[in-house]
């Protein structure tokens, strides 16, 4: 399972590569849904207030998925939607727009979110002290749960010995020094 | 749309790309458009589609020059691209779990092992590429 999980990341991430250049609109739509959303975005952008049939048929998803990127996108403020009456058909349909004005403060918000909760790991991790059974799969236990455990470890059944946790605390404190770098000049 | 149709939209969207990095990396003085052209080696009505693309996306903007006794386009970029590198990889971004993560749910920041190995993997990458970081 975590293994598909990173594998799910890999991907997204080699498809962000290769948006390195592309609008900060369609790269925050990327960073959150993948090639799927990367498509809705860019049909916003090249058809201001569309209906989700009409980007359904721009890019050729099927329009659950549209539907379900528009959702979401427009759950985190990223794009805004006005209901209208179809002249054809008389029902109600809702057109979109990009919100590209948003996407800074958008951004912002998710990096101060990751910076809060690397600040309460690097306390949790300096605060503790680790035992791990070398296993890659199995999870490290702090020294009062592995006391419960009698040193053993419940995943695979090895023996808990100590771990050095400093390069983790290291990785922390510098993705802490970067974010808010990055927060503060911005 | 058709596969055909979707292949060629993608294959619109990289060249849109390719034309915005190179109006970037063009800097201050912008490039002129038959100068892009040639190295992408595009025909000038697909070339002039692709910068009416980027103007509407108001990513560029078109200036009218003259160039050696023809009046062309010059093509200067409007906006840099955010930088997004920092938090591309988290996990947190796309993690179906965010809503729920707390210090006091099950889903925590303390014990998240997506978390630790994103972190961790960075900070290998960042110390190989400079051994002084960190």
């Amino acid at each position: 399972m975590r293994n598909k999980v990173l594998n799910i990341f890999v991907k997204e991430s080699n498809i962000l590569k290769k948006l390195q250049y592309e609008d900060s609109f369609v790269k925050v739509a990327g960073l959150l849904g993948g090639e799927e959303y990367i498509k809705v975005a860019r049909a916003l952008l090249n058809n201001e207030n569309a209906t989700d049939e009409e980007i359904a048929s721009a890019t050729g998803l099927k329009i659950n998925i549209v539907r379900r990127a528009l959702y979401d996108l427009f759950g985190k403020s990223l794009i805004s939607g006005i209901r209208v009456k179809d002249p054809k058909r008389g029902w109600y349909v809702y057109q979109w727009k990009a919100q590209a004005d948003q996407v800074d403060a958008f951004l912002n918000n998710r990096k101060r979110k990751i910076l809060e909760r690397l600040k309460q790991r690097a306390e949790y991790e300096k605060s503790h002290s680790f035992f791990f059974c070398g296993t890659q799969s199995c999870k490290k236990r702090t020294f009062e749960e592995a006391m419960d455990l009698d040193f053993r470890c419940p995943e695979c059944g090895g023996q808990l010995h100590p771990y050095d946790n400093s390069e983790e605390v290291k990785a922390i404190e510098w993705k802490i020094r970067q974010l808010e770098s990055e927060l503060g000049s911005s | 749309m058709s596969e055909n149709a979707k292949v060629l939209a993608e294959a619109e969207e990289d060249l849109i790309s390719k034309v915005y990095r190179l109006v970037i990396e063009s800097g201050d003085d912008g490039i002129l458009q038959s100068e892009l052209w040639k190295v992408l080696g595009l025909t000038s009505r697909d070339g002039s589609r692709i910068a009416s693309r980027l103007e509407k996306r108001k990513l560029i903007k078109r200036e009218r020059v003259l160039e050696r006794g023809r009046w062309t386009y010059k093509l200067l970029p409007l906006v840099i691209p955010i930088d997004t590198s920092s938090i591309e990889d988290a996990p947190c971004i796309r993690c179906a779990d965010e809503e729920r993560c707390a210090l006091d749910s099950s889903v925590s920041p303390l014990t998240c092992r997506l978390l630790e190995d994103w972190v961790l993997t960075e900070y290998r990458q960042a110390r190989q590429n400079a051994p002084s970081a960190g």
